[in-house]
C-alpha cells in the first residue's frame, strides 16, 4: 500500500477532525469517502489513537509553517492576522476542535502548545503595538489568552470572513480594555509583579 | 470604619456563598452593592488578596510536594472559587484572574511537580505543560471532597499523562 494511499487518510481525516470533531471521526466514513478498504486504514495506523496522534503532529507542523508565512507577512493585528486566519479555514476550526475538547489532555496540550508558538512567533508583538500596551511579556500573553479563549467559544464557523473574524476580536478586546481600565487590573498587575 | 469592615464582612460572606454555590448564591448580596458587575469585581479582588495570602504562605513553610496539599485542604472556599473562575472562562475577566492566580503560585507550585513528575527543563515546553497539568488538576477537583487526599489523588492521576506529554 502506498505511502499516498496513507496521505488520503490523514489529510480527509484532519479535514473531518476540523469539521465534524475529534468524536465524529468514522473510520467508515472516511473510508467511504476516499474510497480505500478499512484494512488499508489498519496497515497504516493500526489504531485509531495512532491515526489522531498522526493529525496531531500534522496540526503542529501546518502551525508551523502559519507561525513564519505570518511572521514575513503580517505588520499589523487588524485587519492583518485575521485576513491570513481566513486562509486556514480548515486548520483554524481543527484548533477551535482542539480548544472545545480541551477535557482531554493531549487536545488542551497541543492548543496551548500551538497558541503559545503563534504567539511568540509574531501575534504578541502585533496585538503590542495595536492595543498600546505597557506591560512585561507574561502579562501580554495572559490577556492574549484571554482573547483567544474567548474569541474560540464565540466563533461562528458559518461565517469564517477575515471581516466577521476581527469584528469578533475588537468586541472582545473592548470589553478586556474595560477591564484593563479599572483597579482590579492594576492590582492584579502588581500582584504579579510582586510574586 | 465600621463601614468598611461592613463591606468587608459583606464581601466574605458572598465570596464563600459564591465559592460554595455558584451563581446561585451572590444574588441577596447584589441588593446590598450597586450592581452585580460591582459585587463580581469586588469579590475578584478579593479572591487576589486570598491568592497572595496563600502564595505567601506556601513560600514562607518552604512546602513539599506533599505538604502542600495538606496547606492548600486549609482554603476550601479559595479552592472553590478557582474552579468556579476555571470552569466560567469564557468570560475574560474570571479568565484573566484565574490565570493571575495560578500564574501566581507557579514559581512557587512548578519545581514541585516539576521534580515530583520528573518533567523536561524545556521552558518553551514547561509553560504549556504547566497550563495542562493545571487545567487537568481543576477539571478532576471535586470541589465538595477539598481534603488534602483528594488534592494527592487527582495530582497522581495527572502524572502519567503529563509524563506521556511531556516526550512529545
Amino acid at each position: 500500500m502506498s505511502h499516498g494511499s496513507k496521505q488520503k487518510w490523514t489529510e480527509k481525516g484532519y479535514e473531518h477532525f476540523a469539521l465534524l470533531g475529534p468524536e465524529n471521526l468514522s473510520i467508515n466514513k472516511l473510508s467511504k469517502e476516499i474510497g480505500s478498504p478499512r484494512a488499508s486504514f489498519y496497515h497504516h495506523f493500526g489504531d485509531i489513537e495512532i491515526f489522531i496522534e498522526e493529525l496531531l503532529d500534522i496540526h503542529w507542523q501546518i502551525n508551523q509553517q502559519f507561525c513564519s508565512i505570518g511572521a514575513l507577512e503580517c505588520k499589523k493585528y487588524f485587519p492583518d492576522l485575521y485576513l491570513l486566519l481566513e486562509q486556514y479555514p480548515i486548520p483554524l476550526q481543527f484548533s477551535r476542535q482542539l480548544f472545545l475538547n480541551r477535557i482531554n489532555p493531549a487536545f488542551n496540550y497541543l492548543f496551548l502548545r500551538t497558541y503559545n508558538a503563534s504567539a511568540r512567533a509574531f501575534i504578541l508583538k502585533l496585538f503590542t503595538e495595536q492595543f498600546d500596551l505597557h506591560q512585561n511579556d507574561e502579562d501580554t500573553y495572559n490577556l492574549w489568552l484571554t482573547v483567544g479563549e474567548s474569541w474560540f467559544s464565540r466563533l461562528d464557523i458559518n461565517n469564517l470572513s477575515a471581516e466577521e473574524m476581527q469584528k469578533l476580536a475588537e468586541q472582545i478586546m473592548n470589553s478586556v480594555l474595560k477591564f484593563i481600565s479599572l483597579g482590579l487590573y492594576s492590582k492584579l498587575q502588581k500582584s504579579s509583579a510582586n510574586s | 470604619m465600621i463601614a468598611n469592615i461592613a463591606v468587608v464582612e459583606n464581601l466574605t460572606q458572598a465570596y464563600k456563598k459564591f465559592s460554595k454555590e455558584g451563581n446561585t448564591g451572590i444574588t441577596p448580596f447584589i441588593s446590598n452593592i450597586h450592581s452585580k458587575e460591582d459585587i463580581i469585581n469586588n469579590l475578584l479582588t478579593l479572591h487576589i488578596d486570598k491568592i497572595d495570602f496563600i502564595t505567601s504562605l506556601i513560600k514562607k513553610q518552604n512546602s513539599t510536594f506533599n505538604k502542600l496539599f495538606d496547606l492548600l485542604s486549609e482554603y476550601p472556599d479559595e479552592l472553590k472559587f478557582c474552579k468556579h473562575l476555571f470552569t466560567h472562562r469564557e468570560n475574560p475577566e474570571m479568565n484573566l484572574v484565574f490565570l493571575y492566580s495560578i500564574r501566581a503560585v507557579k514559581p512557587i507550585i512548578l519545581p514541585l511537580f516539576k521534580s515530583h513528575f520528573k518533567l523536561s527543563k524545556d521552558p518553551e515546553y514547561l509553560d504549556s505543560i504547566w497550563m495542562t497539568m493545571v487545567e487537568l488538576w481543576f477539571s478532576g477537583l471535586d470541589v465538595n471532597n477539598p481534603t488534602a487526599k483528594h488534592m494527592k489523588d487527582i495530582s497522581e492521576e495527572t502524572r502519567e499523562i503529563i509524563i506521556k506529554l511531556n516526550k512529545h
